[in-house]
């Protein structure tokens, strides 16, 4: 316990021993006021000048970081080194201020005091900052871990034999290009970071000798129509993505695959004929005046124009018969050329009261009825439906691309009416039979080299977050490497004889004990969602190492809001927690703090100083 | 001053506070032609995780709903009963609506000052205006007023419908714990145990004795319902006693008594200074006195209600900072540095800064309600150090604010600055920066180090922390500058009124501006303008004074003219 006063109080002797000795100096005839140097340096004009800078800066960096988000503004702000030279400037003039008072006088002590204070504290804050730590341990229940993560991003260098760590440095600190520093010189160097990116890739013509199971065919088509636009690439193999011959669009599917020239001929001409064979059946209305008991089906070709009774005083007209309706604006429907998409029957309905309406049945949409009249009021009518205008299917919607071993690619797309195969030539229109959508093949490649490509980019506050990324340059026995590690990605080589894996992913550090969740309750108030109370039950659990004498310490107890822990000279606290697929996980924030007593002890000195200078000492009068 | 004076002013001053308290009052009186629902007051029910008295969930219910506490020249629980009464109460007209925009597209007449739940939900414009307000809600978009206004409706529409279905009304401590959940009366009856049985007989029997108009039931029934919850519930004499504490809050409104009776000092202190009748100007001073007494009967009741210190949201430390310009106000007379003659300054300063403070508690739409903590803020003894002391610090440079204010207007009046007077002023101005600053000083320090034991660290950089710094470095550049000789009286005055700014972005702009970091329990929206209005009201006004005194200059370097 007695470390926790070591510190604090070395600091206020060390404070008090600069002012003794300038005190013994100006004992000596030093007349600090004299020194234009220590003049400049204490003056209030400095000090009031600092103050506004700063204030200004805080309050600049305060709106940027509700623009721009906590952790930019951290990064370039506050826990930038630049900062550092503010306080360290604030610290200089508060000195010499003091220094330029000596030699002083009893009404003097409020204002030495405040001064020291500050200075104290100032010293303490250089403490946190430059020893101190702050990260955050996310559990799920039941789950344990001694890593902290701190912030930013770490690459770590490994031994892959023995799995030693060479070097770990975080990115975000370093002032690039920077070594990364290891005891085998510096064989790595780390030209770029940036906090997000974004992906994409290069498709480029690869070996033209290959081997066709080898082969790694790439596609890029367009399919355009009123509906959706797409330009993508399919291609067999990429690294980078899960699914690269996959694409999913709603209930359509579109892939790319590889298959024999002879399978590809077998599908070609198996589509053809029963293309052929499409069935055309005889376009008809069906009509029920009992909510679909009986029916009563006519043939729309036979009747139309005709007028026709279909019974209780209700008659229809059959006006038109369209294989692919579409509304076309002043025209009303006509029939587009094309596969038969959008079947239907066009009729006059003519009700008993002799009231007519123009009435459109789709045979694919047979719920798309008019049911209600102008006024809202729902109809009494009959129930009629349109059928087999066109052929159709219940096939669902695919797009297959197929390469063969002579590099030669083909399309294959069936849809809910009509199944066509081909082959695939560079920039021609086809139908798909998707409603409107024209497919266009707009580059082949039978063997491609897939190049990525990652490029820094911008972020605003409130966007979806992507991967930081970094360059570096590695000496390796094959020669220097150029690499872009996204977060999360290792790269693998050897260098001197020896195999070593550089790995770029979080910023932790292996705490001396084992932290395991047991249990999280969010305890709300009675009756609502209001959180009342957050509590983890943990059970801290000092990690033993071969050299450590000290007995295994076990603790079990509940950390919750304003109930913190404090273990081997870190501090628990419950900060978050989240729900994820039904598992609770909670994130406590674990920080370690040496200049935190160095700074209470300054704060209670300032305090008492700015009591002393503005009332005076308690006791005295004053004047 | 004769004795005899001073106990006419005392009486007087006592005379008009009672005669507000009792203009106040009106809300909660009995209307006739109505049952007497005194015993109902005291119903023990669950709103928002706090267990009330009905009368605070009924004046909820009736200021949400129809806007006030006395809706149609009934009181409160009045309304509640007569409603729920209606053989169809989703067809009266009593939701009220001040947004014309919402009327329109709802289709009630702009001249309709109320409309009804079934036409309201009958209206298929009500689902766009959600579609609207849960987007942008969801991805944090300004909302218009026309959103807020479906906001606010929203709310009407839910109270409405929880209280016809009667699951708002949580009478039943649904265990025998301390935070027990507590069972809605529509419920009770599928609850198998004698004693919920009983109860729902009571919630029955207290609905038929309504409906029929049988005070006996209605008050047997009312009784047996308190006494099964007040059993039930381990705190339940607590409640008992604590609940006449409510109701005197709820009734007499101590906040608004205490802003009229310094709007009243404010007047007679003007009048005195102005007429140069002491008489008027002692009586001024008295009821600053009583008002202030009324202010602070509020902040206990707060205290006691609540168990809690009152300055967990906007509305309490508002409240809690005009409160604290009266203490210092305080501090400054009994120092004497006035002569009596001067002592209108001070006064006016104080009430001006006072009566505002508590005017905009009172009128702007900020949550006023006794609330449950957040639980970041359950730690009563931090919550007690941290947020008094900062909060009291705010005090101590409104008051300087308005200090400032009055020293430049007598600057614009012609006042020299060489006169005793603007010197009493400033160095009244001076004491207060240092009180506040000593205050923001300390107050910040100890928020880290309740930081430390609740996030883990002593200064992270919020917003809030480092808006209270830059308040303390401006007010520090400010001393500075004085100590320097750079600027005089005149300077500390407009550093007083540039500083204050500072403390509203630290206190409000930090929450509702710029909406961002830890202190997220005090953030919300609306007010901005308000907020705005008085910046550019400062500044304007500091250009003004600022013209002046170069034309004073002027004059004096070319006396020719």
């Amino acid at each position: 316990m007695t470390s926790v006063f070591i510190r604090p109080l070395l600091t206020l002797a060390i404070i008090f021993g600069l002012f003794g000795f300038v005190r013994f100096a100006v004992h000596r005839g030093f007349e600090p006021r004299k020194n234009k140097l220590i003049k400049y340096l204490g003056s209030l004009h400095l000090a009031v000048t600092l103050l506004s800078l700063l204030a200004i800066l805080l309050s600049v960096a305060t709106v940027l970081e509700s623009k721009h988000g906590t952790e930019y503004i951290m990064r370039t702000v506050y826990r930038a080194s630049w900062f550092e030279f503010i306080l360290i400037g604030i610290w200089t003039n508060i000195f010499f201020a003091t220094v330029l008072r000596f030699p002083f006088r009893r009404n003097k002590i409020g204002f030495f005091l405040t001064h020291c204070g500050i200075l104290t504290i100032l010293l303490g804050s250089l403490m946190t900052r430059i020893e101190g730590q702050e990260g955050t341990i996310t559990l799920v229940e039941g789950a344990s871990s001694s890593i902290l993560n701190l912030q930013g991003n770490a690459l770590k260098l490994v031994d892959t034999s023995s799995q030693s760590k060479l070097a770990g440095e975080n990115v975000e600190q370093l002032n690039l290009p920077a070594n990364l520093s290891s005891d085998s010189g510096s064989e790595i160097l780390i030209t770029e970071y940036h906090p997000h990116s974004s992906m994409s890739h290069m498709y480029l013509d690869g070996d033209k000798d290959y081997s066709f199971s080898e082969a790694n065919p790439a596609l890029q088509f367009s399919i355009r129509s009123s509906m959706f636009n797409l330009d993508r690439w399919l291609v067999n193999q990429n690294e980078d993505l899960k699914n690269p011959s996959e694409i999913k669009m709603g209930p359509a599917q579109i892939t790319l695959r590889k298959v024999s020239s002879l399978e590809a001929q077998n599908l070609l001409s198996n589509v053809s004929e029963s293309g052929n064979k499409g069935t055309q059946s005889k376009a008809q209305l069906t009509v029920s005046l009992d909510e679909g008991k009986s029916i009563k089906v006519y043939d729309a070709q036979d009747i139309i124009n005709e007028t026709v009774d279909i019974g209780q005083g209700y008659k229809i007209i059959v006006t038109g018969i369209y294989r692919n309706a579409a509304v076309v604006k002043g025209k009303g429907i006509v029939d587009q050329p094309g596969p038969p998409n959008n079947p239907a029957i066009v009729f006059k309905l003519i009700y008993p009261s002799g009231k007519e309406k123009m009435s459109v049945r789709f045979q694919l949409h047979p719920e798309f009825q008019g049911i209600h009249d102008e006024n809202g009021v729902s109809l009494k009518e009959p129930q009629i439906k349109a059928l087999g205008v066109a052929p159709s299917s219940t096939q669902p919607a695919t797009c297959e691309f197929l390469v063969d071993e002579r590099g030669q690619f083909y399309y294959h797309i069936t849809s809910s009416r009509v199944t066509q195969a081909g082959l695939l030539q560079l920039n021609k229109m086809i139908p798909m039979g998707w409603n409107d959508a024209v497919l266009v093949a707009k580059k082949l490649i039978p063997n491609a080299n897939v190049k990525r490509v990652v490029l820094p980019k911008k972020l605003a506050a409130n966007a979806k977050s992507s991967l930081p990324m970094v360059r570096v340059e590695i000496k390796t026995d094959k020669g220097p490497e150029f690499k872009t590690l996204l977060y999360g990605e290792s790269f693998s080589y050897s260098y001197n004889q020896k195999e070593k894996q550089l790995s770029f992913g979080p910023n932790g550090i292996e705490l001396p004990f084992l932290v395991q969740l047991k249990d999280f309750r969010k305890i709300d108030y009675p009756n609502t969602n209001r959180a009342m109370e957050y509590e983890s039950d943990v059970i801290v659990e000092d990690i033993l190492t071969p050299q450590s004498d000290q007995a295994k310490k076990r603790i079990e107890t509940t950390i919750s809001m304003n109930n913190v822990l404090d273990h081997a000279g870190w501090r628990f606290f419950q900060s978050s927690f989240r729900v994820e697929n039904g598992k609770e996980y909670s994130t406590f924030q674990v920080a370690r703090d040496p200049g935190i007593e160095t700074i209470y002890l300054g704060s209670i000195v300032m305090v008492l100083g700015i009591g002393i200078m503005f009332w005076g000492l308690p006791g005295a009068r004053e004047k | 001053m004769s004795v005899r004076r001073r106990i006419v002013h005392i009486s007087l001053s006592i005379l008009f506070t009672i005669l507000v308290i009792i203009l106040v009052q009106n809300s909660s009186k009995n209307s006739p032609g109505h049952l007497d629902f005194s015993s109902l007051k005291t119903l023990p029910i669950l709103l928002e995780g706090r267990v009330v008295p009905f009368d605070t969930y009924a004046r909820k219910f009736s200021y949400t709903v129809a806007g006030s506490q006395r809706p149609f020249k009934k009181n409160s629980i009045e309304f509640v009963m007569d409603y729920v009464k209606n053989d169809n109460p989703l067809a009266e007209n009593v939701i009220k609506i001040d947004n014309h925009a919402i009327k329109e597209k709802l289709g009630i007449n702009k001249i309709d000052r109320y409309t009804s739940f079934k036409h309201v939900t009958g209206q298929n414009s009500l689902n766009e205006l959600h579609q609207v307000y849960q987007n942008k809600t969801d991805q944090k978009i300004p909302l218009t007023p026309l959103d807020e206004a479906f906001g606010r409706l929203s709310e009407q529409l839910n109270m409405i419908s929880e209280l016809v279905q009667g699951t708002s009304l949580m009478i039943y401590p649904a265990e025998k714990s301390k935070y027990t959940n507590w069972t809605p009366a529509v419920e009770l009856e599928q609850i198998n145990d004698a004693e919920a049985q009983k109860a729902h007989q009571a919630f029955q029997k207290m609905l038929h004795g309504n409906y029929h108009g049988v005070q006996k039931d209605l008050d047997d029934a009312v009784n047996d319902l308190k006494s099964i919850a007040f059993n039930r519930h381990p705190s339940g004499e607590n409640f008992k006693k604590n609940f006449d504490n409510e109701l005197i809050y709820n009734t007499s409104k101590p906040f608004r008594v205490s802003w009229i009776v310094y709007l009243l000092a404010l007047i007679a202190a003007v009048i005195g200074r102005v007429k140069n009748k002491p008489t008027i100007l002692g009586l001024g001073l008295w009821l600053m006195i009583s008002g202030f007494v009324v202010h602070t009967y509020g902040l206990i009741l707060r205290t006691i209600i609540l168990d809690r210190p009152p300055v967990s949201n906007m509305y309490e430390s508002v409240v809690f900072v005009g409160w604290a310009v009266l203490i210092f106000s305080f501090i400054l007379l009994l120092k004497q540095k006035y002569k009596r003659k001067d002592s209108h300054i001070l006064l006016t300063s104080t009430l001006l800064a006072a009566t505002l403070t508590m005017l905009m508690a009172d009128l702007l739409p900020m949550s006023s309600e006794l609330g449950m903590l957040e639980a970041v803020l359950r730690s009563t003894y931090w919550l007690t150090i941290h947020v008094l002391v900062i909060v009291a610090s705010y005090g101590a440079f409104a008051l300087a604010c308005a200090l400032g204010h009055v020293y430049l207007v007598n600057i614009l009046l012609g006042f020299s600055m060489k006169q005793p007077v603007m010197k009493d002023i400033s160095d009244s101005i001076y004491q207060c920066i240092k009180i506040g600053v000593i205050l923001i000083g300390a107050g910040t320090i100890l928020g880290g180090v309740w930081a430390n034991e609740s996030w883990g660290r002593f200064w992270g950089w919020d917003p809030k922390e480092t808006w209270a710094l830059i308040s303390f470095l401006g007010y520090m550049a400010l001393l500075h500058g004085r100590k320097a000789g750079w600027f005089k009286d005149f300077g500390l005055a407009v550093g007083s009124l540039i500083g204050f700014l500072l403390i509203l972005m630290t206190w409000y702009g930090v929450n509702f501006v710029l909406g961002t970091g830890l202190h997220s329990y005090g953030f919300g929206t609306g007010g901005q303008n308000y907020a705005l209005g008085f910046t550019l009201f400062e500044l304007l006004f500091l250009i003004v004074v600022f013209l002046r005194m170069k034309n004073d200059q002027d004059k004096a370097s070319h006396p020719s003219q």
